[in-house]
């Protein structure tokens, strides 16, 4: 049975200095008795290395989601935004947010930076499918060189470097989409 | 020390309900908490799944991500709130954006922490200890029923509390092992760099 049953709130009436009244409801802490104390530092070490453990399969989750990925940029067939399209950058949004999360997790923060430059990208609805499909394959090909790489951590300069290059060409393909709408 | 502390805590007796879409993040979730010493744990892929699964399992703390398909993980805190089975529980936020929208919008759904994604070790073992050892009163009045929010804006400096409280961020680039595995992680670095340097779009 959950601890939070064995509580027993007290509850005084009080008025906020603007004169509402308002309840405030004070909790036993029944929790930190339930385990005497909080988690352990020494927990900290264990789940590191357990973490560390699931580095491999960490690899294997970025690339399927980047097969997914590439295989939901190829339904950019028309040079505007169909039912079928949204569907698929709402799809590669959500595959793109975790990859995001969980560079970080894994000790990839390179792929963390590339995956949000992507993400912010997906969240511009008026970019033409096919060149947010090239701005989609142009991310994943470099998540893809850093994790088959194994390239950990920021980069450094080296990682500023690439994430400033990543940026220029990136605007390339966005003047280049903003030339073909205007056209 | 460690592992008298460890010989202490109960923290097996701890029962967490994790609430998120993302089956590999609730993998992640779980295998820190095991690594922790929590056995009883409760997963849910969202919405409606939690609200069914929270009852039976009781959980102790909740931990629920923020961005999910359909009913997200605001909408959720909201529905356990007014659970009249249960309302004080301890209710962890996670998100990947921690906007002042985002934050302040949780709080006002009931929130108790804050958990920032990238998900580690260290974040999760804080705001899990936070809310185990300092439970907050909760408010009630018409307009919000939810965890006291006072004592933090009234210490709040302008300065994540997290950061603060962790002192500077240390080095993001992991110390390689050797001089040859710096070389090596320069190499790979320069060759991507490289590629990208050549790319036409």
């Amino acid at each position: 049975m959950s601890v939070l049953k064995e509580r027993a709130p007290k509850s005084i009436h009080r008025t906020s200095a603007r004169g509402f009244p308002y309840e405030e409801i004070a909790l036993t802490n029944v929790l930190k008795s339930k385990l005497g104390g909080g988690i352990p530092e020494a927990c900290l070490h264990r789940a590191e290395r357990a973490i560390a453990t699931l580095q491999d399969q960490y690899i294997q989750w970025v690339r399927r989601d980047l097969a997914h990925l590439e295989e939901l940029a190829g339904n950019a067939k028309e040079p505007f935004a169909t039912d079928e399209w949204r569907k698929s950058v709402k799809e590669m949004q959500r595959l793109v947010h975790d990859m995001r999360g969980q560079g970080g997790t894994f000790g990839y923060p390179l792929v963390s930076s590339v995956a949000s430059s992507l993400l912010d990208l997906l969240k511009q609805a008026a970019i033409a499918p096919p060149n947010m499909a090239r701005l989609v394959r142009l991310h994943t090909d470099l998540i893809e060189r850093i994790v088959d790489s194994r390239i950990e951590g920021d980069g450094g300069k080296t990682g500023e470097q690439i994430m400033t290059r990543l940026g220029e060409l990136t605007a390339e393909i966005l003047a280049q989409d903003k030339d073909q709408s205007a056209g | 020390m460690h592992a008298n502390a460890l010989h202490l805590s109960k923290v097996d007796r701890l029962r967490v309900m994790v609430v998120d879409d993302h089956e590999e993040t609730r993998w992640v979730i779980r295998t820190i908490l095991v690594a922790f010493g929590v056995q009883r744990i409760c997963e849910a892929g969202g919405y409606t799944e939690a609200l069914k699964k929270v009852k039976p399992f009781q959980p102790d703390i909740l931990l629920i991500d923020y961005a999910m398909p359909g009913r997200d993980g605001l909408q959720l805190i909201r529905k356990l709130r007014r659970n009249r089975d249960d309302p004080f529980v301890p209710i962890i936020l996670m998100t990947s954006e921690a906007t002042p929208r985002i934050l302040s919008a949780a709080r006002d759904a009931g929130a108790t922490e804050f958990l920032a994604k990238p998900i580690v070790p260290a974040s999760l073992r804080a705001r899990l200890n936070e809310v185990i050892l300092r439970p907050r009163s909760f408010i009630s009045n018409p307009a919000y029923f939810g965890p006291d929010r006072r004592r933090k804006a009234a210490s709040w400096d302008g300065v994540d509390r997290r950061k603060r409280e962790a002192g500077p961020p240390p080095p993001t680039s992991p110390e390689p092992q050797s001089e040859e595995g710096m070389r090596n992680q320069e190499e790979a670095l320069r060759d991507v760099l490289n590629t990208l340097e050549t790319s036409v779009v």
